[in-house]
């Protein structure tokens, strides 16, 4: 819908410079309002086009106040969900406003619509997802791991290694957050006085759920999100199987912060007391469901060329099945819930116990979920506006999209990773698979450079207890920045033929 | 029995199939005579047959329809990828989704306010102050009536029927008679209530967020108040000759009264400005409900967190329940609020999944050209005053949602007055079989064994009566939009 992109001006208005600029994001935002009054000239009819006109800066200047309100959430406890959603109504209210004057609501609401559908999508599939780890926590089979392996008797070495590498093979098929959380809880149960040992765990536990979501589907939102678009590139399509060709680079993001961390450790080894559990009926069962349902996912994606979340609700109806075949042969003695078939509700299982661990993984993925909404609207605003399209022009094809793609990686660390991974896909640059993987690489592993960085981070700093801080993260983001070098590095060599 | 008539109805559909073959979509492939359809249907009938049993087998209604959603569009996008088509199925099943999507997101924030409202002990208030009165059975009997009559335009008819169930279960002890006839009255009068307003019901709410357009103008928010006389005969009847049924008596026990917590007032006035925000979203910006819906939320969200921050106004609890309250008031507009309220959660959860499945089954069935099949039936020849009245006594055996997500797929050229006919029929129809709404499902499980399906069915005459009465007030008051 805008036209003369390509006359980014150079003059800037005096009326747009009141906006505080904090961030290089704010530098940016005002980039995008000076090109904007320069193209003003050239539209027609009674109001300028909606980039150069009071009704787009409003809206740009509320998504600006939102995020800034989101990165400030450690201090100011605001969910991060609020502000965006009410940014969301302010956006499209404002859209729907400049509809009306100008006569384009029909447009205005299809446009709201395929916004409103991309989240509907995303959410449904993440809803799935969330209420298998519910019904597998249920069942106790995070606990009994955990259990196992507290009563192993390894070392401080031993268990830094066994927590990292089970949160990186665990994290592609949880989402990093529930990952990051489960194994996280391990290491505070084990050791929960020692400060050392509990910072570089759960900084290595962060960085393992980060780079082992980035090449699976499954693993990160921010993948998903890119698996789910099921982009057609420049070399053909993006399919479910083309992530795992990040599997190395990622490997290697994980293990060279691991490494250095490994010097670091205390030596000896811990006594840790930990009652030993066992899974509930039907454990093994669930998991073998939710692979199932992941399969049927990626069968009607594949094969039926039908949307995955339609496979993943599908899947959903096998859960529920069992669950009500689990609550027909039930046994009196029995633990766990009686009517099994709450299993397979999004909810968390025991509510009279809100300190159990899925209880607050499901707050975290409610407010995760209204906060994708917010987002999702958002920036789908901000695109139909026009402004998306001009930041794109920018970044894809002044820069270049390689550089482009690391540095949406290096913002994805201060800023939240799924708006950033939002713009680029509302954006959609004409790019190659090789650069798609590297926008999900660098978005996905990018997030471990700062604590804020990503979900996972947010989330264990609350629940160290002041353990694990920004500042003790930070301490070791040079070795972090070094491996996410590594990581594009050997993604650049290994998968050049992709680009 | 019901299904017995439900084959029939699919089986009358499909007889003049063959000569409309050629009159469906120019992209889609005609599967109505085809293999793909008869197994989409029988999966369709199998699914329904165990969403009727679920009384006796206590199988989630949401399973099955789930399951056959997934069976019935694999089916079709098999056929149309081993036939080279690989677009056409993705369309289609997108746009089913989203408009589930915004039902669904309609709906969410429609509970989580009032989740939030219970929890301030709204309700509970509304109940004691009703129990201490002392009111005699007929007037408890009338004075829930009323409220779920008049509650129900503005919540949605399930939560409506629920509260005031509880209401009822409270006060009415061990009078079986009375909680039974209650209920039915409970479940009737949400109905009804719910026929005249868009955020009543599901169904009326599908009419409104389709705009559809008739030769009189669009069906806008305003034109469903015309159905309120309709509706409010609708209750009468049944409600006035149920009275004379009613125990003459007194209920026994009472309960010390309970207070609503802070921020109650404030969280009500919320949620009507929430439904204001929804409609002018939708009247003045022309952009869907759910996305004002979603921004009055954010108020809830907003309003919790400063309930939150300024709790140390009032500390003069102790600290457990300090800490207690805190929590809740963080969670203020948090949907897993829910728990809660975790009963009405996981019916609610239910009932939404359900509604996932029955919308993707109903738009697979309509995909493969049934539903063009059935309009072709009931509308052209049969005429849509009798397809509409039809519409409504089938919204008693099938679930009300499919059969106005039928209707609004088929799309048929209709008058105002035919649509908002539609509409009442749909919404009143539900309620001659305990089974046939949501609000009366919910019931037979939340007054287990004292309501039940043949409870509700021995009063069905009565409520058949109001049906007729209420389609010719509809007739005689609104002939001007016809």
């Amino acid at each position: 819908m805008v036209s003369g992109i390509m006359c980014a001006g150079s003059e800037t208005p005096s009326d747009n410079m009141s906006i505080t600029r904090t961030t290089p994001k704010l530098v940016f935002l005002l980039l995008l309002f000076s090109s904007g009054v320069a193209m003003a000239a050239e539209a027609d009819g009674p109001l300028p086009l909606m980039t150069a006109h009071w009704s787009g800066y409003l809206a740009l200047a509320a998504f600006a106040l939102a995020i800034l309100l989101v990165s400030f959430e450690e201090y100011t406890h605001l969910r991060k969900s609020k502000p965006v959603i009410i940014t969301a109504g302010v956006i499209w209210g404002l859209i729907g406003w400049y509809a009306v004057a100008t006569g384009s609501t029909v447009q205005a609401e299809q446009g709201v619509r395929q916004s409103l559908l991309q989240y509907a999508e995303l959410m449904l599939l993440i809803l799935v997802v969330m209420t298998y780890i519910n019904a597998l926590g249920e069942r106790r089979v995070f606990k009994t791991f955990r259990g196992w392996l507290c009563n192993q008797g390894l070392s401080y070495r031993g268990l830094f290694w066994s927590s990292g590498i089970t949160t990186f093979l665990l994290s592609p098929f949880l989402d990093n957050l529930a990952s990051a959380l489960l194994v996280g809880a391990l290491i505070l149960v084990i050791e929960p006085d020692n400060r050392r040992f509990v910072s570089l765990g759960c900084l290595n536990v962060v960085i393992a759920a980060n780079a082992g979501g980035a090449f699976s589907p499954f693993g990160d939102i921010t993948t998903l999100m890119v698996w789910q678009q099921n982009i057609q590139s420049s070399n053909g399509t993006l399919d479910f199987w083309s992530f795992f060709n990040l599997f190395i680079p990622a490997l290697i993001n994980f293990l060279i912060p691991a490494c250095a961390m490994h010097l670091a450790l205390p030596k000896g080894r811990p006594d840790p007391h930990c009652a030993p559990t066992r899974m509930l009926r039907g454990a093994r069962r669930i998991i073998l469901l939710f692979f199932c349902t992941i399969a049927t996912a990626v069968f009607f994606r594949g094969v039926l060329h039908l949307p995955a979340v339609i496979g993943m609700l599908t899947g959903l109806s096998y859960l529920q099945f069992f669950g009500y075949y689990l609550k027909k042969t039930h046994r009196l003695q029995e633990e766990g819930i009686v009517d099994a078939e709450q299993l397979a509700s999004p909810i968390p299982i025991d509510s009279r116990n809100p300190f159990d661990v899925f209880v607050r993984v499901a707050r975290v993925e409610w407010d995760t979920l209204l906060f994708i909404y917010g987002v999702a609207l958002s920036v789908g605003g901000l695109g139909y506006i026009g402004y998306l399209a001009i930041a794109s022009d920018i970044m894809y094809s002044q820069w270049g999209a390689t550089s482009a793609n690391i540095a949406v990686g290096l913002a994805s660390a201060v800023l939240e990773n799924i708006p950033t991974m939002y713009s680029v896909l509302t954006m959609m640059p004409e790019m190659s698979r090789g650069e798609w993987l590297l926008a999900t690489l660098a978005v996905g592993t990018g997030g471990s450079l700062l604590a804020i960085g990503s979900a996972a981070g947010v989330a264990l700093m609350a629940q160290s207890h002041g353990k694990y801080t920004f500042f003790s993260h930070l301490k070791w983001t040079p070795v972090i920045l070094l491996a996410y070098v590594a990581g594009i590095l050997v993604h650049l060599w290994m998968n050049a033929r992709l680009f | 029995m019901t299904n017995a008539l439900k084959t029939l109805f699919f089986l009358l559909a499909a007889l003049p199939g063959a000569a409309l073959a050629a009159a469906t979509g120019d992209n889609n492939l005609d599967l109505t005579n085809h293999w793909v359809g008869y197994t989409a249907i029988a999966i369709f009938a199998v699914a329904y047959l165990l969403v009727m049993a679920e009384e006796f087998t206590h199988l989630r209604k949401s399973k099955p329809v789930i399951l056959a959603a997934g069976l019935i569009w694999s089916i079709i996008a098999w056929y149309y990828a081993s036939h080279g088509f690989t677009q056409e199925a993705e369309v289609a099943v997108r746009h089913n989704l989203l408009e589930y999507a915004e039902l669904m997101l309609f709906l969410l924030v429609a509970m989580t306010y009032i989740n939030a409202m219970d929890e301030r002990n709204v309700f509970e208030a509304l109940r004691s102050w009703l129990v201490a009165r002392g009111f005699g059975f007929r007037q408890l009997f009338w004075i829930t009536g009323v409220l779920a009559f008049f509650i129900s335009p503005v919540a949605d008819n399930l939560t409506t029927a629920l509260l005031m169930c509880a209401v009822v279960l409270a006060v009415g002890g061990s009078n079986n008679k009375f909680i039974l006839l209650a209920c039915i009255n409970i479940v009737v009068a949400a109905n009804a209530g719910g026929a005249f307003s868009p955020f009543g019901d599901i169904t009326t709410l599908m009419v409104w967020q389709k705009g559809v357009q008739t030769p009189q103008g669009a069906v806008a928010f305003g034109t469903f108040f015309a159905l309120f006389i309709p509706s409010l005969i609708n209750w009468l009847v049944p409600a006035a000759i149920m009275h004379f049924a009613v125990p003459d008596e007194q209920p026994s026990g009472g309960g010390k009264p309970v207070a609503m917590k802070r921020g109650a007032r404030r969280i009500i006035l919320l949620f009507l400005l929430t439904i204001v925000t929804a409609v002018s979203f939708h009247n003045f910006l022309h952009m869907p409900p759910v996305i004002g819906m979603l921004t009055g939320l954010a108020y809830l969200q907003f309003f919790g967190f400063f309930l939150k921050k300024t709790y140390h106004r009032e500390l003069n609890i102790s600290n457990g329940e300090a800490a207690t309250e805190l929590e809740h008031d963080g969670q203020m507009g948090d949907l897993v609020a829910f728990d809660v309220f975790s009963k009405v959660a996981r019916a609610e959860w239910d009932t939404l999944l359900f509604f996932y499945g029955v919308v993707l089954c109903v738009g697979g069935l309509g995909f493969i050209g049934y539903l063009s099949l059935t309009s072709e039936l009931m509308y052209v020849q049969l005429g849509p005053t009798t397809a509409n009245v039809i519409v409504g006594i089938l919204s008693a055996i099938v679930d009300n949602i499919p059969v106005m997500f039928a209707v609004l797929t088929m799309l048929p050229d209709m008058s105002m007055g035919q649509w908002l006919l539609v509409t009442l029929t749909a919404g009143v129809g539900g309620s001659l079989l305990s089974i046939g709404s949501a609000a009366g499902v919910a019931l037979m499980g939340q007054a287990r064994g004292r309501y039940t399906f043949f409870g509700h069915l021995k009063w069905a005459p009565v409520i058949a009566l109001g049906y007729a009465a209420s389609i010719y007030a509809h007739l005689w008051i609104n002939s001007a939009i016809f």
